[in-house]
């Protein structure tokens, strides 16, 4: 049995470790907010946190989860999660929406590292989350804007 | 080789630049939500996604190599008395590096890569033996 804690409730299921995290999430815990985009760790629709740290879910097994605090775009709380969804919403970023859940956590774990990102730090640290409607522009506008609204 | 570069690792067998593009960062892990430990498993190499990992018990392991351990751009001979430098190899004797490739997590990868990337060409205990002999020789490297 593996043991998940996943937004703050704890699961006890009957998994092989080496099942991808994002399987047991939206399988088996019916979280679909988190998505597949190419199961291979290059897109970051998967991206989730665990203990705090942006992680790729169809990349990461369960048996390295295991026991972790893990938080799905369900999850996510506090200043910096309602600063980067409160620009999100106004500056209206999403277009299909699919690549945005991961667009969000790993924007959550960028500013929560650097509340004060260049468009170099935006770069580097949202490099792996791709988007094919184009929304980049919007993305670091809304990244800007929540770093402001943290100071 | 591939973890032993200047600022981004290499991939795959063709040694083609890490996609996506991720960087080293202040600790050698990476940035932001860029981290290496964000998609490689400590547990090991992950078959579905075909990501590679490994550390064991030890967490975390999974990085860039120290920029004293560096081996791209450099010769054979240069990498040969980097390897058996103190200052440059975390401070490790002969028989410290014996024991680093017979049980380091990261050099056990090597032979056991996951699919879609080759092994080393040699067997693992034939590499330790070769490695007995280079120290018990006196460690020389070539010009």
């Amino acid at each position: 049995m593996i043991t998940l804690n996943v937004n703050r409730e704890t699961h006890e299921l009957n998994l092989d470790p080496k099942m991808p995290l994002l399987w047991a999430i939206r399988d088996r815990l019916n979280l679909t907010g988190t998505k597949f985009g190419c199961g291979h760790a290059m897109c970051g629709a998967c991206v989730v946190h665990i203990d705090g740290q942006a992680a790729r879910s169809c990349s990461i097994m369960v048996g390295e989860a295991a026991g972790k605090n893990i938080t799905t775009i369900e999850g996510v709380s506090g200043k910096v999660a309602a600063a980067v969804t409160t620009a999100w919403q106004r500056l209206d970023v999403v277009q299909c929406g699919y690549c945005q859940s991961g667009q969000i956590m790993s924007a959550i774990t960028l500013l929560t590292g650097n509340k004060n990102p260049t468009d170099d730090d935006i770069d580097a640290g949202m490099e792996g989350n791709i988007c094919r409607c184009g929304t980049y522009v919007r993305i670091r506008r809304a990244i800007h804007e929540a770093a402001k609204a943290l100071v | 080789m591939n973890c032993h570069q200047v600022e981004s690792p290499l991939q795959g067998d063709s040694r083609r630049l890490h996609i996506p593009h991720v960087v080293r960062g202040t600790d050698n892990h990476g940035v932001g939500a860029m981290r290496c430990g964000n998609c490689h498993n400590g547990i090991g190499n992950n078959e579905t996604s075909r990501t590679p990992g490994a550390g064991g018990k030890r967490k975390d392991l999974w990085q860039l190599a120290p920029l004293s351990m560096l081996w791209q751009g450099i010769s054979v001979g240069d990498l040969c008395r980097s390897l058996k430098d103190p200052v440059r190899n975390g401070k490790r004797s002969g028989e410290d590096l014996i024991e680093h490739m017979t049980s380091e997590p990261l050099v056990l990868w090597g032979w056991n890569p996951g699919s879609g990337r080759e092994p080393v060409p040699i067997p693992h205990d034939e590499f330790v033996k070769l490695m007995r002999v280079w120290v018990a020789g006196g460690m020389a490297c070539p010009q």
